[in-house]
């Protein structure tokens, strides 16, 4: 991979992938600015676009759309103390009071800095990990890859951030069984079809994921109605971003444990980016000199949830590309989008389509140092997005996820599959049912199956016990499965603590 | 804690009860090759739901059954579980039949794609729904409207040629 770092700087700024990196950006950004939308959302929007692309301009595309989500995120939460998605709001303790301070661009310039040095970090990691992980991934065969998907599984369902443990494995079984849908991968059996023949190559993950992540969203924006936001008193320009910028190197320390923990969190799967900014946050906090001054604008507790944030999204590439099983929603939905594309993430897409590879790290660092540029230059002006009416926000969001749908292969089988999705997303939401749990197996489903199969028919049940790679993650799934037994929160536990955690302390709800 | 369970957490409780024995009662009839996971999976499904089920139906079953809501590993960080623990709190009524409106104005758009075409249903959806659902200005969701169909214009027509059968 290494011999194709150079050449694959050319074709990353053939023409028009930069234009589609600036889109993408642009679009990203708007998503992230806009509270209750995000990276899930302008993803799966995004998806039904690129199909008929070349492949660099639309991965080019999806990856610059998602590298600008967390900054722009952490924009609205530090300007207005209205985190734009979820992982911003560790940005919002500090960097909110500090904006009351009035030196909100100090702010902003420091979580911009975070974010291109994160980016740039988590690329040369990603860049080394990947043929390392390779040639690991290579010693792999059927047992190893059920394991692995098995392993993935059960972290998901115990991590689950929304609702119980217990509803999470619902989720898990519920996201298989969906997945089990259509012909049977080793003997062709249809199953669970009902006779409907669309269903019969299965649930395309694309509508699903429209529907999960976007309809969802825009019915639950249409139901609260109102504005995004009932101040007016925004849209100021940013000062003091060069001394904000400087304020990183000062404050290397938290800077490199944010990055540390978003580096090593952003591999788990479902562990997502909120527990990884509140994580980094509270890390900084108990390794700080001065613990009491954060909450009241200290510059270190936006510096190091910035660069977990920003550093979870390279590392989470290292199990989408290399196994196949995304890390946290957004690499799910971007694995839909590579599908869509005809791209197979696995252990040989290092080898054989190198330049690709290449071209998705270059486009996350691209992507990145674009929008902090366009954050730092008209960011103040950018928080008066979140002024738009959700009666306006919502229906054209359902429109375009709807022809989105229809889009991808012109059935309306797509848009029911949608519909229902969306329906079902909005109720998860409401009656806590990680939708993340949903989605990963609903992408590993496949990988499961097929791997469990084949390795009854190579090896027999043995084949699962008997080799080392396999059975260490077999204990792997013990070990987290046991955790979860022990170290799971009851009701009674999570009512009568104290105000321990990070969040409880800064009032959010 | 006294607890509680609203009505519809029970409804919901039931359907997947049901979706899981239909996934299992179907599932059975597969050969043997084909079910192998399937079955295994419905049925582990259809125990998870009916446990989760009796905790809801029954409040008094919460301190035998406490591992059926003991919260996820991250939960105990995340924003969401910042409060006591609670009960779900369900949907109320008027939001139910606020989210069966949205179904019928969802399904009307899929079935106007069909007769009107995606570009006439869009607009039509997007200044019905601002107006009568947002109830914004006549000609802010007139212009709403204009704007949508002029960008599925460029991006699905202009741009991508979407042909759409």
């Amino acid at each position: 991979m290494f011999a194709h770092l150079i050449p694959a700087v050319g074709a990353f700024f053939a023409w028009p992938a930069p234009l589609f990196l600036v889109i993408g950006v642009l679009v990203g950004m708007l998503f992230g600015i806009l509270p209750g939308l995000g990276g899930p959302q302008v993803l799966a929007l995004l998806t039904p676009i690129t199909y008929k692309m070349d492949h660099t301009s639309a991965i080019v595309m999806m990856i610059g759309a998602m590298s600008a989500i967390p900054l722009s995120g952490s924009l609205t939460a530090i300007l207005l103390n209205l985190p734009g998605h979820a992982p911003s709001v560790a940005s919002s303790f500090d960097g909110y009071p500090l904006t009351r301070q009035g030196r909100g661009g100090y702010a902003v310039g420091a979580s911009a800095m975070s974010a291109i040095l994160a980016a740039v970090i988590g690329a040369i990691v990603l860049t080394l990990i990947l043929p390392l992980g390779e040639r690991v991934v290579l010693a792999f065969s059927y047992p190893e890859f059920f394991m692995m998907a098995l392993a993935g599984l059960s972290m998901v369902a115990v991590i689950s951030q929304k609702g119980s443990i217990w509803k999470g494995m619902i989720t898990v079984a519920l996201g298989l069984m969906i997945a089990f849908i259509g012909s049977d991968p080793v003997t062709g059996t249809v199953r669970f079809t009902f006779g409907n023949l669309y269903l019969y190559n299965g649930i395309d993950i694309v509508p699903a994921l429209i529907g999960l992540f976007a309809i969802s969203q825009a019915i639950d924006m249409t139901l609260k109605g109102d504005r995004l936001v009932e101040t007016e008193k925004i849209g100021n320009r940013l000062s003091g971003v060069w001394a904000g910028m400087k304020s990183v190197f000062q404050h290397f320390g938290a800077f490199f444990r944010g990055n540390l923990v978003g580096t090593l969190m952003g591999m788990i799967p479902g562990v997502g980016g909120s527990i990884t900014t509140i994580i980094a946050y509270g890390q900084t906090v108990q390794f700080s000199k001065h613990p009491e001054r954060y909450g009241t604008g200290e510059i270190g507790g936006v510096i190091a949830p910035e660069a977990a944030n920003n550093s979870k999204d390279a590392s989470g590439f290292i199990p989408t590309l290399l196994f196949g099983i995304p890390s946290h929603v957004e690499m799910a939905v971007l694995l839909g989008t590579l599908t869509v594309l005809g791209i197979d993430p696995g252990p040989r897409l290092v080898q054989t389509d190198p330049d690709r590879v290449l071209t998705v790290i270059y486009a996350l660092v691209a992507g990145n140092i674009l929008t902090a540029a366009i954050v730092l230059a008209v960011g103040g002006y950018l928080t008066r997005l979140v002024l738009v009416p959700r009666p306006v926000l919502g229906p054209i969001i359902m429109a375009l996820s709807v022809v989105g749908a229809f889009a991808l292969n012109g059935l309306i089988g797509d848009v029911i599959v949608a519909l229902v999705f969306g329906v079902l997303g909005f109720i998860m939401d409401r009656f806590e049912f990680p939708k993340i749990n949903l989605v990963i197996p609903l992408m590993v489903g496949s990988l499961m199956e097929t791997s469990f199969h084949q390795t009854l028919l190579a090896m027999g049940w043995r084949g699962f016990f008997t080799r080392p790679i396999s059975v260490g993650l077999l204990c792997v799934v013990l070990i987290v499965l046991l955790f979860s037994i022990r170290h799971g929160r009851s009701n009674k536990q999570m009512s009568a603590r104290k105000v321990d955690t990070v969040s409880e302390v800064h009032n959010i709800d | 804690m006294k607890f509680t369970t609203s009505i519809d957490t029970i409804i919901v409780d039931l359907t997947l009860l049901a979706v899981f024995i239909v996934f299992a009662a179907v599932g059975g009839t597969y050969q043997p090759m084909a079910r192998e996971l399937p079955l295994p999976i419905a049925i582990a499904g259809c125990i998870l739901v009916f446990v989760l089920f009796l905790s809801d139906l029954f409040p008094r079953l919460r301190q035998v059954l406490g591992f059926v809501h003991r919260q996820g590993t991250g939960s105990s960080l995340s924003v969401s579980t910042a409060a006591p623990a609670r009960e779900t709190p369900g949907l109320p009524a008027r939001e139910w039949l606020r989210l069966l409106r949205w179904i019928c104005w969802l399904t009307a758009f899929a079935i106007g794609i069909q007769i009107i075409g995606y570009l006439a249903a869009s607009g039509v959806f997007v200044f019905l729904v601002t107006w009568l659902e947002g109830r914004m200005h006549r000609w802010q969701a007139l212009l709403s409207a204009i704007g949508t169909c002029a960008f599925f214009y460029i991006v699905f027509h202009l741009f991508l040629s979407v042909t759409f059968t």
